[in-house]
């Protein structure tokens, strides 16, 4: 039964993909690239309205229920809209009988009337202004806190599926440069398919569950890299009657302690100067990658490569 | 709990033993050196020269509007195309394939007539000239494809073929978006010719003289490590996954009909590698024509290229080229260890990826044309699938096809597609298609093709038996 299951799903969110993509009604939303668009005096515009291009006028008496995202063109409010309004881009108008009812946040090319009406929060110049952003690395407090997470994370895997954190430490410790190239294709592709899958906006959440699964990904891989380490650790004879080889038959203090330490260590060489971010992405690369390539553990990595020199062995 | 067996300590998965009888690390080195030096100097000829070369000699020089000079590119891409299958079929029904001094000694001929062909491009000047002078140089190459390709099974090692690839595909790109962008006959014919004039005596060289390291090359192949093809091991090929070991229904019904297991297994191999070859082929035919559909819109659309494969400054040209010689390594890792089902999937996957970028880039009008973010994705898709070309040929192949396998790897899949995409391409902006439609027609091309993909990778494998 289960293994039907889980045949099945792939087919379900591809047919869930295929239908969110097929039509404009089906799910609600109306996407304007170019031309001239009225919503007239007593109509309703449900669903979200999406305009990246051409021109939008609502009408003074039109209604317009759902999120209004203004990315190019132009769109002049002049009737009621019962959700947010936000436009990054383009040129919006706001007419003196226009009225929201969510929020407002538009871009450099606003008018507004003095007689429109914004019942919620309204922000104009929407960017992140000079001065605001946080220096690299956040502070010491956000690296414990990472390092005592991955340490969880790393202890529940070794508790509940050790196999699979063998695995992933196995394609992480094994086959390093394979594990970091497949990360970077991971990284790569599902940093663009999430920004694709945003501009959609029926796919935001699968965004979100996508940079959600990232970073899970991401401390995961973490854990088994720390696993993998902790395990050569234990094996280093001048470390040979310590604390540490104590702990080799008790693998979910040993995973926790790995973990808590390759975190440790990626915060503290991410704030090195030149090198440091390169290096703290590379094994998150890695880490990355060993959960992709053993499908989170769940089968060993088998290089090829290996496979073929026992072949011709 | 973790098992903690003498072999399996700590959850680790026993690794496997290391090859043994190796050629000394020198001779496979170099015969990898000299692969990679004379594989990305071909592509640089064939992709630089002969393709840009041509347009602005049929162009500027003899006077022929763009429909001629097209007529020409058709010409040059069906007669080498037919001259590379004719030439693979010979190599394996005379031996050639087998005999890396033969195949040195055509490739040095070859090479020189090419140098002569390249001295001679300024001069052309009638139409007449021009259509023989692209008639030989379709000749040079149609010989040269499949000679150079089936160098691979003397010369690098089945492990070692993806980092060879990655080198090839690192040299030919990191010096195409770094170049000055001339791209007219009389600067290309001077710095060709002064190249080619080395590499004819290096070939020469290797070719006449008898030279240890030749010999040493020329038995390799007679060694499964170097003679046959990845895709030919079975599951040992594969990776990725641990072979599966279960019942294959076809060798139940052979021992059922009372068959011979073997003479059913050798039947099998068979038929499982022309299916292989055929997917491949297939697979890269759809890559090459929505690259080549896409791209060369892409190339005329100068908001898309200004401010990056053709910016003034350095900086958006330095990062390409960087993307791509690092995409070429990733690509090249990927090929030696993932199973092909795996990587096939990366190579489209990005592929479609990216042309939805550029779709969704256009129609939303994201980007203000200086953003790298899709230029640097396509440099990664176009060094992947440029890895997986230069290496997978000989990795569906014995040293008796290499020669028809790569030439048809290269003829029927790569140069049908290009020139099928670039008539379209030619149609399509004569026709007045604005570049947002052009991509998205692209896209329909793509997707689908992804999602059959998708479909072939998701399907169950039959699984097969480890070992009689």
């Amino acid at each position: 039964m289960r293994r039907s299951r889980t045949r099945v799903a792939p087919w379900l969110a591809l047919v869930a993909l295929l239908l969110a993509g097929c039509d404009d009604a089906l799910l609600g939303i109306t996407w304007v690239r170019a031309d001239h668009h009225v919503v007239v005096d007593g109509a309703r515009q449900a669903g979200a309205l999406l305009i990246t291009g051409g021109e939008v006028l609502l009408a003074p008496g039109s209604r317009t229920d759902g999120p209004v995202l203004l990315l190019g063109g132009e769109l002049t409010i002049d009737g009621l809209v019962t959700g947010d309004v936000l436009a990054p881009g383009g040129a919006l108008r706001l007419g003196p009988w226009a009225a929201i009812q969510g929020d407002l946040g538009a871009g450099a090319a606003f008018e507004r009337h003095p007689d429109a009406l914004v019942e919620g929060d309204v922000t104009v110049g929407l960017g992140l202004p000079a001065g605001t952003t946080q220096p690299r690395g956040g502070g010491w407090w956000r690296v414990l806190l990472q390092a005592l997470a991955t340490a969880a994370l790393a202890a529940a895997w070794a508790r509940w599926a050790p196999r699979r954190l063998g695995a992933m430490a196995d394609a992480a410790g094994h086959h390093f440069p394979v594990a970091a190239s497949l990360g970077v294709l991971v990284f790569l592709v599902g940093s663009i398919a999430a920004v694709i899958m945003a501009f959609t906006i029926v796919l935001i959440p699968a965004t979100l569950l996508v940079l959600a699964l990232g970073v899970l990904a991401v401390g995961t891989g973490w854990a088994a890299v720390g696993f993998a380490v902790a395990r050569a650790l234990v094996r280093v004879p001048a470390l040979a009657g310590g604390p540490l080889a104590a702990w080799a038959g008790r693998p979910v203090w040993l995973a926790a302690f790995g973990g808590f330490d390759v975190a440790l260590v990626l915060g503290i060489v991410e704030r090195v100067p030149w090198v440091g971010g390169s290096v703290a992405l590379l094994v998150s690369l890695a880490a990355m990658g060993a959960v992709a390539l053993t499908g989170v553990g769940g089968r060993p990595f088998v290089h090829a490569g290996d496979a073929l020199a026992a072949g011709d062995a | 709990m973790i098992a903690t067996t003498p072999d399996a300590p700590l959850g680790e998965t026993p690794r496997a033993a290391p090859p043994r009888g190796h050629a000394p690390r020198g001779v496979t080195t170099a015969g990898i050196a000299v692969f990679v030096a004379f594989m990305a100097a071909g592509y640089a000829y064939n992709v630089t020269f002969v393709q840009l070369g041509v347009t602005d000699l049929g162009r500027r020089l003899v006077g022929l509007d763009d429909a001629q000079v097209a007529g020409a590119m058709a010409m040059l891409a069906i007669v080498t195309a037919a001259v590379a299958v004719a030439v693979g079929v010979w190599m394996g029904r005379v031996g050639v394939g087998r005999d890396l001094v033969r195949k040195l000694r055509i490739a040095t001929v070859v090479v020189a007539g090419q140098t002569v062909l390249t001295a001679l491009a300024p001069l052309v000047a009638t139409e007449g000239a021009f259509l023989a002078w692209v008639l030989l140089t379709a000749l040079a190459l149609g010989v040269g494809v499949p000679v150079t390709f089936s160098l691979a099974v003397h010369l690098v090692p089945v492990r070692r073929r993806g980092l060879a690839a990655a080198g090839v595909t690192a040299i030919a790109y990191a010096f195409a978006p770094l170049g000055s962008g001339d791209w007219t006959i009389e600067p290309l014919a001077r710095l060709f010719t002064v190249g080619m004039l080395l590499g004819t005596a290096a070939l020469a060289l290797l070719a006449w003289r008898d030279l240890p390291l030749v010999r040493a090359w020329s038995r390799q192949h007679q060694r499964p490590a170097f003679g046959i093809g990845r895709y030919l091991r079975g599951p040992a090929g594969e990776g990725h996954a641990a072979p599966r070991v279960g019942a294959d229904p076809r060798v139940g019904a052979a021992r059922r009909t009372g068959a011979d297991p073997r003479v059913q297994a050798v039947a099998r191999a068979r038929a499982d590698a022309r299916g292989r070859l055929l997917s491949v082929l297939a697979l890269l035919f759809v890559v090459f024509f929505v690259d080549s559909l896409g791209f060369l819109r892409l190339v005329d659309t100068p908001f898309y290229v200004a401010e990056t494969w053709r910016s003034a400054a350095w900086g958006p040209r330095v990062t390409i080229a960087v993307a791509h010689v690092v995409a070429a390594f990733v690509g090249g890792t990927l090929y030696g260890a993932l199973g092909e089902r795996a990587l096939l999937a990366w190579v489209l996957g990005a592929f479609v990826l990216v042309h939805l970028g550029y779709q969704f880039d256009a129609q939303l009008g994201l980007g203000d044309g200086r953003a790298l973010g899709i230029p640097i994705l396509y440099a990664v898709a176009v060094s992947l699938y440029t890895v997986v070309t230069f290496a997978v040929w000989a990795d569906l192949s014995t040293p008796d096809t290499i020669g028809l396998h790569a030439a048809l790897g290269v003829a029927a899949s790569a140069w049908t597609a290009t020139f099928l995409a670039t008539a379209l391409a030619l149609r399509w902006a004569a026709a007045g298609v604005p570049f947002e439609r052009h991509v998205a027609l692209v896209n329909g091309v793509a997707l689908p093709a992804f999602l059959v993909l998708l479909v072939v990778i998701v399907w169950p494998r039959p699984r097969v038996e480890a070992a009689a």
